[in-house]
């Protein structure tokens, strides 16, 4: 029987932490890039919660499957914030300790907002989000920030871009919601309908949760104004709006900002939004060509996916763009390297996403286009060509 | 612009259709309030299940309305009485304030139900009302405001009746009034309790069905609950007849007040009303005033 020497076992034991040694070497992966999320998967805002999650993670596995980003996989870790600030501030809390998080997605203007002073702090992590609000639209108070579009005050000015183009001294009403949301762009607005010599008659305040629009039509139902505006709202209560105004003899047209005009809610509302018109900055063009809005097709065969998703696809697009150029220049992913990235996209080429090449003014990109809903094919259509909204506040 | 008598009368019939239907859902609260002594905060959330149950049968079962409304009526007593023998009446000999979060959690329950089955997604109901607009002579009345009020108007009616006449209803007053006598008598007070939590329910889900009919439907439409608390609250707890001119009376000022001064001094107006109607008369306008000695 051969016996086994010290020394023929001190060798073994060296010859054996060289290979493992060697094959760990051999086989390391780089570490992956955390992109952390606090998306609202449940509450009110769900509907948009779910699918600005999904896009995200189809965009992210879209990525992974070409190799990630500079050899680095992409690991996505969402969390339920229920659309509450307390919950996704712990969330954010959460996933920033756990894991080096270059990224964050916030699920509202509220958290945006609330989590600015830590992000400016930290200086570890830029965020994009759900959030369109003009305020963050500011680079100075906002410097880690980016919204994934234009500002609710910029797709508003699309609009009055577009009906001032439609017709000279057009007679507009103002309809939103009594809330942060609803008041955003109101004064942004009506300076810019001043600007165009657009006729300004009325403005409608809804309480959140109220049901009956049938006063408000009645307020307006006399002046017949060319155009109404709506904003702050999803979907409700558009369509009932727009259902009693016609019943009452109006022929106004009808229009609204980024989260009413979605082919998703529309078709649930029917024949009632038949001709409602919206500003978006995403290309909703069947025959758009691109490498992203073909990827998008690809991974959603017989689904029409909501606004939220191509929100969240968008955001995840413009995280791996800033994550490629900073790691491509050998920069530490810090909020300087990231941001002086993102700050550097001019003239960048979505892939389709947007029908035109972008370009980050302030925090944004400040491009839309306007839709029309038609309910007999269940979809939006290009009503106006791509604006660019030079002046962004 | 200078007001028109016309835009008032119109102004006026609109709130008081808004208002029928924050009177009927305020009716559903009161039943178990007068029964049970138990504030339900979950009445917004179970006129939610009852639009959403609605919508259920109508738009994803695709079966008629005169088939539908039964069935969601029915289904909603069903939820109702389960609601009342599983959480509800196990609790009722505790401390009232266990019940009172007990029907907290129900909220978040009950809209995760919705969540789940139906998504977050906002809907709309399928058009059953006639959509043709109801008009006197110049005065304009939104044809879903106008029937909304009509049913709304008959359900209410009918509760009356039932209440003042039919047996249940008499037993239902009597539990009211006093448990201990009403058992002696021999009135079957659990089961006045369960009934009494189903008829809300079905009461609540007739209201989910028209005000989803004209607002349409989402998992936070529970928040249609907020107002009615301050109709009954104005119009006494344990009032019917209180409910419903409350109801009536809230809407009408919210209407007048959204178009002659804004809609955001809406809330402020009726909070005032409030206000003044918990200084001036805590018990509410119509309110049982009990005397409690030290």
């Amino acid at each position: 029987m051969t016996r086994l020497t010290r020394r023929a076992f001190h060798q073994l034991g060296l010859g054996a932490a060289l290979v493992s040694t060697a094959s760990g070497r051999a086989f390391a992966q780089a570490p992956e890039i955390v992109i952390g999320a606090a998306n609202p998967m449940s509450g009110v805002f769900a509907f948009a919660g779910v699918e600005g999650f999904e896009g995200g993670r189809d965009h992210f596995e879209f990525v992974n499957r070409a190799g990630g980003v500079a050899g680095r996989r992409i690991r996505y870790v969402n969390e339920d914030s229920g659309y509450r600030v307390d919950n996704a501030v712990a969330i954010f809390t959460r996933i920033t300790s756990q894991h080096q998080t270059p990224v964050f997605f916030g699920d509202s203007t509220g958290f945006q907002k609330a989590i600015n002073p830590e992000l400016n702090r930290r200086g570890t992590t830029v965020m994009g989000g759900a959030s369109f609000a003009s305020e963050i639209d500011n680079a100075q108070a906002f410097p880690n920030q980016w919204i994934p579009g234009p500002n609710y005050s910029d797709q508003m000015r699309v609009l009055l871009r577009y009906i001032a183009a439609q017709k000279k001294g057009a007679s507009v009403v103002f309809v939103h919601s009594d809330t942060e949301f609803g008041r955003d762009p109101i004064a942004a607005a009506e300076a810019e309908a001043k600007r165009l010599e657009l006729n300004v008659v009325e403005k409608i305040v809804t309480q959140p949760g109220s049901v009956d629009v049938s006063g408000d039509v009645l307020k307006i139902r006399r002046r017949n104004p060319d155009f109404v505006i709506f904003h702050g709202y999803v979907l409700q209560p558009i369509p009932e709006f727009m259902a009693q105004a016609r019943q009452a003899g109006m022929t106004s047209k009808f229009m609204g900002t980024f989260y009413s005009t979605d082919t998703v809610l529309m078709n649930r509302a029917g024949a009632a939004a038949d001709g409602y018109m919206g500003v978006s900055c995403y290309n909703f063009d069947a025959d758009a060509k691109g490498v992203q809005v073909e990827a998008i097709r690809a991974a959603n065969v017989g689904k029409t996916r909501t606004h939220a998703y191509y929100q969240g696809w968008t955001n995840a697009m413009l995280a791996i763009e800033v994550l490629r150029r900073t790691l491509g220049a050998n920069e530490e992913l810090n909020v300087v390297n990231m941001m002086k990235h993102a700050r550097a996209l001019k003239n960048y080429d979505t892939g389709g996403i947007f029908g035109v090449p972008v370009s980050m003014v302030n925090n944004s990109f400040p491009h839309g286009r306007v839709y029309q809903y038609s309910a007999a094919d269940k979809m939006l259509k290009p009503a106006s060509d791509w604006i660019t909204i030079t002046a962004s506040a | 612009m200078a007001v028109e008598f016309i835009d008032i009368v119109e102004t006026s019939l609109a709130g008081i259709g808004t208002g029928s239907l924050m009177a009927l859902t305020g009716v559903a609260f009161v039943i178990i309030y007068k029964a049970t002594k138990v504030i339900n905060l979950a009445i917004g959330e179970m006129l939610m299940i009852g639009a959403f149950v609605f919508y259920g049968f109508s738009a994803g079962l695709s079966l008629p309305i005169w088939a539908s409304v039964p069935l969601t009526l029915a289904v909603a007593a069903v939820i109702g009485g389960l609601i009342e023998r599983t959480m509800i009446r196990p609790l009722l000999k505790d401390n009232p304030v266990s019940v009172f979060m007990v029907t907290i959690g129900l909220t978040s329950v009950l809209i995760g139900v919705v969540e789940l089955v139906w998504s977050a997604e906002p809907r709309r109901l399928p058009e059953f009302l006639p959509s043709q607009p109801v008009l006197f002579g110049e005065v304009f009345i939104p044809s879903k405001t106008a029937y909304s009020f009509v049913i709304a108007a008959a359900a209410m009616a009918v509760l009356i009746t039932v209440f003042s006449f039919w047996r249940g209803g008499i037993a239902l007053r009597a539990t009211a009034t006093d448990r201990a006598a009403a058992s002696s008598v021999g009135i079957d007070v659990p089961g006045v309790f369960s009934f009494s939590w189903m008829l809300a329910a079905v009461v609540a889900a007739l209201a989910g069905i028209l005000v989803g009919s004209v607002g349409g439907i989402s998992s936070a439409m529970g928040l249609f609950g907020l107002s009615v608390f301050v109709v009954v609250i104005v119009g006494g707890l344990d009032s019917i007849l209180g409910a419903l001119i409350a109801g009536l009376f809230i809407g009408w000022l919210e209407a007048m007040v959204g178009r002659f001064m804004g809609g955001e001094f809406k809330l402020l107006a009726t909070f005032t009303i409030l206000l003044v109607v918990l200084v001036v008369r805590p018990y509410g306008l119509f309110g049982t005033h009990e005397i409690e000695r030290l």
